[in-house]
């Protein structure tokens, strides 16, 4: 059997979902081509477990379709669809060996015994458990569950995966180790995957493409670099990294007004009738010794957070408080201190501007 | 569209489902792959709320609308209710009902908590064999505390002077009658509630300073606060509801449930019986409302992530847990112990003799040999359909997809059994089912009326019993298999059933002991073939012969406790061969 | 070496009985558990073709069960049930009259007095008083010998009586207090009664019970179930009121709908046989059928001189008025000193 699968291309049109009176998706429109991972981020809430159930058919849509390849899924029954899910808690069959939890879905389609062995086998490699195929999930730890889970719900080869937070119940260490796992796994398989997760850090370093929801609706779709680097509304930008908020009003073509100081942006501005929101990454922010920069500050606070130090900072005349990154060596020679003066600049190619 | 579009059952999500039709008729394959779909397990849950309706509503019907008809049965209103309010007597049979019942109820709670206290939170010894004890009482026909009480606290009584001069016959017998038979059940909630405790707040309370005592209202009290809850809602309608009890021991002491007695089989008054049946089912009801909104609240505070609690070594906390249990076990082993020497006597308290007289069936009336095999056979006929009916039905309200209107209406129908008094319930059933118009009218009077009465008797505290089991079932089970093409028959059989087990066990045993010692229901269905062992005990002490009475009650209860050891020995077994992965559950 | 001979004669019966077609009868009865085996038994000798099958319960519970089954009976035959029940049933449409040979031969107290009765009349059964000798030895109490005595001080919280509500022997006696004292003077003796009660109780036979146990010195009861404790040692004696006695007859009746009237109506002749009778009289002083009765053992020799008068359709027809006024008499008030 080929370790590779052709992934299916997923294609969602105009998925609604109530609840009752409560809207918890809202025009879905969103295709996922073959072989590719991507993340469904959001706080929570915000309806990306519920498409997740959906695309799944755990959910019935209230309106809107669904096709997987050629085939329009909108109505079948889970079991009509081709995918593997893992689940947050696993939900291994706790009384089954981890062979058996594994062959469970071979067996449901009728393989025959010997190519169940083989394929068990397989996955069993794949994912690294040789020795532990006749214990049951008990006596694993989470990170073995949680790779029990996986094989189990590749082991029909579905044309697609879905993961439904699959590694927020384990610690750091496991977490991160089981990140690039998947990931690697992934592509070799070359499964389509949907992943649903709430940590950011996750969904940037996993996914091909992360699709950011909130209330129900998607606020942006790009790359883990686009969303980090061209946040398209003032909610992805504050929910990817962290971001520092200006309030200003407009002026004639580029130029903005922030407290009684004007400045040339590069970015077009949003069409707004009143107040523009600049936004600017900490990292973004240049510091410079006192009196060199256009705006002057006090320095309020600093957190050292081992390869960078996150300093806080009032800029005096417009009452702002402003958040930079430093890396420890220009923090040495700005001579930063609590209570220091300190001057920056705002690079006007790093500044982002939002309809408030 | 025909008839089997699975875009129909898209009717309980929303209306304002917007696909286009552009299917064609399915093929016969495809036909029997959706008998898995939704609607499927929909239909099968409305079955089983017919089932419920015919076993339960429907006859209740039939008899409680007598309470606005008359005698000749036209529609009266409340005429019925005006005049036996206005009859007097009333109110103080209600309030007896209540203050009897809610006292009742505090001592039961306290006891069974205090005894689930020791059995889970200390280190005593022994606690299966105390557990096994603890429980006694719920395997005793309930004809067995009475006898034992008159002879221990009775005017002839050994313990006579224990109750200072206080008669046993009244409200101290009832209570203390109610107690003992309603213990277990208490017990059984509070020990479900209290056995899955989470270490982690033992030891955050610890690292608080807090003292034991502290910790005890902070932590352990809390934590049993629905088992509380739901224990004494329980307690509280079984009381309320029996009959047996304040008929045999409560001398004049009138309670609403002896007055049904009084109106129906004293004067057989059927319409006046169904109007203090429906004001029974008032304050049952109620607490039945306060229960649920309640338990609402509820959510599993036992995660995967919790810690089993472990006692520490603690030879003073120990010390007052035997001192908890110590009562409770004495005041069992007194009442058993008192029988079993009743059973014995050749006529108490003249002639002590003892002897084996007592137990030759043959010759006493009441259907002896006879009437115990019918017993067996019934209660073996309510175990097996009994918990087949109550576990499926169980399932398909937690574990298939289902409109929370349709799963609200079964709940209800399910307990709603608690709150009807078997008296009221045996009578329904001849009006329903012997009805002329009734077509099923031919299992009147045939063993399997009798089962399938008692199945409906005592299916609310088996209902819980599988929901709760099947509740701590991860979730998302039927959807891995779904996932795995598997149906969800397929994760029923190889999943949730080998996972349940243990509660279909207890189940089983549960529909087993209550038939083995019902009476109030069957003994107006039972017929020419189909005696019982319990009725036999009740027709033996009302003739007088007190001590074969006994006797049968102790055969009873032994039979009863042959089942336990061997529901027992099962559970072991099953607990053996799953340890390996029960390992880190429990 | 009798019940040896008894039992080969019943398997003989059984053996030719099961040879032959048989018809079978749903019987229901409040007749003693015991004696069952021993009617059905006889009945058989001179019937084997007709197998009795019977369902038993106290009075209370099987005439509650026959007018629950109005609507569909299930009884083709009650054998030994209250008159007072049967009168229940009878004027519920529920009986097939029924005039069985030798109808001539019973005592007119001791049928329904219609042309062609409802129901015929077995035995009478009959009030009396249970007495513990060891308490009332113990309590220094006299032997009351009426029922004026019971209301003396000196009996205070020592007799036990069944609750007319809950129990047709209780009803009885009141029943029968009022027709033998009058309407005023019957309530003034139980207000006396009453202030000597320790309790009521729920069923008929209870307060005997409760003498023969010594949980009570003396219980107002019957005094069929009187002599039976006293058969099995209990240290009673059982008392019959100077007064007279109230009483109830036993009887027989064809419950209308039967679809084996042919041989409901061979048992019911035979019910009323002379062989029948006797067979009563085993246990029952007093039998329908006069001059068949022989003393029995700790009733009375005279027991058919004691009973009053009864009048059944009197005490039917004012039932509710005497019971409501019973309760609020008595009722409702646990204290009953």
């Amino acid at each position: 059997m080929s370790q590779k699968t052709q992934g299916s291309r997923l294609e969602i049109q105009g998925v609604n979902k109530f609840f009752g009176d409560f809207c918890a998706l809202k025009d879905i429109n969103l295709t996922i081509e073959p072989g590719e991972l991507v993340c469904f981020l959001g706080p929570s809430g915000c309806g990306k477990t519920t498409l997740l159930r959906i695309i799944a058919g755990l959910e019935r849509q209230s309106g809107g379709l669904l096709h997987q390849g050629e085939t329009d899924i909108s109505l079948k029954p889970p079991r009509e669809r081709d995918f593997g899910i893992v689940f947050q808690s696993y939900a291994l069959f706790p009384n089954m060996t981890v062979t058996d939890n594994i062959a469970y879905g071979l067996r449901s389609i009728g393989m025959p015994k010997a190519q169940v062995r083989s394929r068990v086998d397989e996955l069993l490699a794949l994912v690294g458990l040789e020795d532990q195929a006749s214990k049951y999930p008990a006596q694993l730890s989470g990170g073995q569950q949680q790779r029990v889970a996986l094989a189990r719900a590749l082991a029909p080869t579905p044309g697609l995966l879905l993961l439904d937070e699959p590694l927020s119940a384990l610690d750091a260490k496991v977490r991160h180790h089981l990140r690039s796992e998947i990931r690697s796994l992934q592509k070799q398989l070359g499964v389509t995957t949907v992943m649903v997760t709430h940590d950011q850090e996750e969904a940037l370093a996993m996914a091909d493409r992360v699709v950011v929801m909130n209330n129900g609706v998607i606020e942006q779709v790009g790359t883990p670099l686009d969303i980090y680097q061209q946040p398209a509304s003032a909610f992805v930008a504050s929910f990817i990294g962290a971001m520092n908020f200006i309030d200003s009003s407009p002026l004639n073509g580029q130029r903005v007004k922030i407290g009684n100081r004007e400045l040339d942006l590069i970015r077009p501005l949003p069409a707004a009738d009143g107040c523009i929101q600049l936004a600017i990454r900490p990292e973004d922010v240049h510091l410079l010794p006192s009196g060199d920069g256009e705006w002057e500050g006090e320095v309020l606070a600093l957190d050292y957070l081992g390869a960078f130090i996150r300093t806080h900072i009032r800029l005096s005349d417009i009452e702002l408080d402003l958040v930079v990154d430093v890396d420890p060596r220009s923090a040495r020679r700005l001579d930063l201190r609590v209570g220091g003066c300190i001057c920056l600049n705002l690079p006007s190619d790093a500044l982002h501007c939002f309809a408030a | 569209m025909s008839v089997f579009d699975p875009g129909k059952s898209s009717m309980i999500d929303s209306p304002s489902f917007s696909t286009p039709a552009t299917r064609n008729w399915p093929t016969l394959a495809e036909l029997r792959r959706r008998l898995t779909d939704r609607w499927v397990f929909a239909l099968l849950l409305v079955i089983g709320c017919v089932v419920l309706t015919l076993l339960v509503l429907a006859p209740l019907y039939t008899l409680l609308s007598k309470s606005v008809e008359n005698k000749a049965g036209e529609f009266v209103g409340l005429e019925n209710f005006a005049h036996y309010l206005s009859s007097g007597g009333i109110e103080s049979a209600f309030f007896n009902s209540l203050w009897v019942a809610g006292l009742s109820t505090v001592i039961v709670v306290s006891l069974a908590f205090m005894a689930a206290w020791a059995l889970t939170r200390t280190r005593l010894p022994f606690t299966g064999w105390l557990r096994g004890v603890l429980v006694l009482p719920i395997l005793a026909p309930s004809l067995l505390p009475a006898i034992s009480l008159v002879y221990l606290f009775g005017n002839q009584g050994v313990l006579k002077s224990w109750l200072f001069g206080a008669e046993i016959y009244g409200p101290i017998g009832i209570i203390m009658g109610s107690c003992f038979w309603t213990f277990p059940h208490a017990l059984m909630i509070l020990l479900t509630a209290m056995d899955n405790a989470d270490g982690r707040h033992y030891e955050a309370a610890t690292a608080l300073k807090a003292s034991p005592w502290r910790t005890f209202w902070t932590v352990t009290v809390p934590g049993a606060r629905y088992g509380l809850v739901s224990a004494g809602f329980v307690v509280f309608t079984l009381v309320i509801t029996d009959f047996g009890v304040p008929k045999v021991i409560g001398g004049q002491f009138d309670v609403l449930a002896t007055d049904i007695y009084k109106q129906v089989i004293g004067q057989q008054k059927f319409e006046m019986g169904a109007v203090v049946s429906v004001l029974l089912l008032l304050p049952a009801m109620l607490a039945f409302i306060a229960d649920r909104y309640v338990q609402r609240k509820q959510s599993a505070s036992f995660t995967a992530r919790s810690v089993p609690y472990r006692p520490r070594q603690d030879r003073m906390r120990d010390a007052i847990g035997a001192l908890m249990l110590t009562p409770t076990v004495v005041f069992i082993f007194a009442i058993i112990g008192m029988a079993i020497y009743a059973s014995f006597v050749t006529f108490w308290p003249y002639n002590l003799q003892l002897s084996l007289n007592n137990y030759q069936f043959g010759r006493m009336d009441g259907g002896g040999w006879g009437a115990y095999i019918n017993s067996l056979k019934m209660a073996l006929g309510t175990m097996l359909i009994g918990t087949g009916l109550v576990f499926f039905n169980a399932w398909l309200m937690e574990r298939t997809p289902q409109p929370k209107l349709l799963t609200g209406v079964f709940q209800f129908l399910s307990l709603l059994p608690l709150a009807v008094p078997g008296l009221v319930l045996g009578l329904s059933y001849i009006f329903f089912f012997n009805h002329p118009d009734n077509p099923i009218n031919g299992i009147y009077g045939t063993l399997f009326i009798l089962i399938l009465c008692t199945i409906t008797h005592f299916y609310a505290v088996s209902h819980l019993t599988a929901v709760t089991a099947l509740k701590q079932l991860d979730q998302e089970f039927e959807a891995v298999g779904e996932s795995l093409n598997a149906s969800r028959w397929r994760v029923l059989f190889t999943v949730t059933l080998p996972l349940c087990l243990p509660a279909i066990l207890d189940v089983a045993l549960y529909l087993f002991v209550n038939a083995m010692t019902t009476v109030s229901a069957v003994v107006f269905l039972y017929g020419h073939d189909s005696q019982l062992a319990s009725v036999a005990v009740l027709n033996m002490d009302e003739a007088g012969d007190i001590a074969p009475a006994a006797a049968m009650a102790i055969l009873i209860t032994a039979t009863c406790a042959v089942a336990k050891l061997i529901q027992g020995v099962l559970r072991f077994w099953v607990d053996r061969s799953t340890r390996a992965w029960r390992q880190g559950m429990e | 070496m009798k019940h040896l001979k008894k039992a080969l004669a019943l398997t003989v019966l059984m053996v030719a009985v099961n040879a032959n077609a048989q018809t079978e009868l749903t019987v229901y009865t409040a007749v003693e558990a015991e004696d069952l085996k021993k009617y059905a038994a006889r009945f058989n000798e001179d019937h084997p073709d007709i197998k009795v099958n019977w369902v038993r319960d106290s009075t209370g519970v099987i005439t509650a069960r026959l007018l629950a089954e109005k609507d569909n009976p299930r009884a083709d035959v009650v054998w030994g049930l209250a008159g007072t029940s049967l009168l229940l049933l009878k004027n519920e449409g529920m009986l097939t009259p029924y005039a069985p040979k030798g109808l001539e031969k019973l005592s007119l107290k001791f049928r329904d007095r219609d042309e062609t009765p409802s129901w015929v009349g077995m035995d009478a059964w009959m009030a009396a008083v249970c007495v513990n000798t060891i308490e009332a030895e113990k309590h220094n109490l006299p032997m009351p010998t009426s029922w004026q005595d019971l209301t003396k001080p000196v009996y205070q919280g020592h007799v036990v009586m069944p609750n007319p509500n809950s129990s047709g022997t209780g009803f009885l006696d009141v029943s029968a207090w009022l027709q033998l004292m009058g309407e005023d003077k019957g309530w003034e003796f139980m207000d006396g009664l009453h202030q000597n009660i320790s309790r009521y109780t729920h069923s008929g036979s209870k307060p005997c019970k409760m003498a023969a146990s010594g949980e009570t010195t003396i219980g107002v009861s019957f005094a069929f179930r009187g002599a039976r404790l006293k058969e099995q040692g209990a240290p009673l004696e059982v008392v019959f009121p100077s007064e007279g006695l109230g009483w109830e007859v036993e009887a027989t009746a064809i419950v209308d709908g039967t679809d084996k009237v042919e041989a409901a109506q061979t048992l019911v002749d035979w019910s009323i046989t002379r062989q029948a009778m006797e067979m009563y009289n085993e246990g029952y002083a007093i039998v329908a059928m006069p001059g068949v009765a022989q003393p029995v053992k700790h009733f009375p020799a005279n027991a058919e001189e004691l009973i009053i008068d009864n009048d059944f359709g009197w005490a039917a027809s004012n039932r509710e008025a005497i019971l409501t006024e019973w309760a609020r008499r008595y009722d409702g008030k646990s204290e009953a000193k």
